[in-house]
């Protein structure tokens, strides 16, 4: 990371504006073993009080960062919950990063979290829709598939 | 050059994630 991604100036800037930075050797005897760190690099999402929300192992080149680390977030928001700062962090990536390797995962928790605000079952035959349009080879599009038969 | 503002120390990059109202990104790096 510390090669390629982490010198990238959009990493850099996104990274600066949007989190706090810690950096831990990965035989740190505490916190190595406290959130089991077996290889590197494993970047982990962490809450204020230090709980662990989302975790990334191996490299990552910097137009892959970007929207994996807005995943992160999202994900943490979602789980919040925070919906709307999730949909917020989700929707970023689709209009910022949409041929990420993620953006299909964005499109699922995206509309899963517009149907826990909502119940309306139409956020989740959007889910199935788009990424039958746009991610039709991802196998979150599998996950989505029963939403089909939501529709009308 | 702009860098990375790393924090070396968990509990201090806590404590700023709390005050700055943000998530904490950790990076376990292989020390070498």
């Amino acid at each position: 990371m510390d090669a390629v991604a982490f010198p990238d100036p959009a990493v850099i800037d996104f990274i600066n504006d949007n989190l706090i930075p810690i950096r831990i050797p990965a035989d740190d005897p505490e916190l190595g073993s406290r959130f089991k760190v077996k290889w590197t690099p494993t970047l982990l999402i962490v809450d204020g009080d230090g709980v662990e929300q989302y975790r990334t192992l191996g490299f990552y080149p910097p137009e892959e960062l970007i929207p994996s680390l807005l995943l992160g977030i999202g994900t943490t928001k979602f789980n919040l919950p925070d919906r709307p700062a999730a949909c917020g962090s989700f929707e970023k990536i689709l209009a910022e990063y949409p041929a990420s390797s993620l953006a299909p995962e964005a499109v699922y928790l995206n509309g899963v979290s517009r149907y826990i605000e909502t119940s309306d079952v139409a956020n989740l035959v959007g889910i199935y829709d788009r990424l039958t349009a746009e991610y039709p080879d991802s196998p979150w599009l599998t996950r989505a598939d029963p939403y089909r038969f939501l529709k009308k | 050059m702009a860098e990375i503002t790393w924090v070396p120390s968990f509990v201090d990059g806590l404590a700023q994630a709390k005050a700055n109202n943000k998530l904490a990104l950790v990076d376990f790096f292989n020390p070498g």
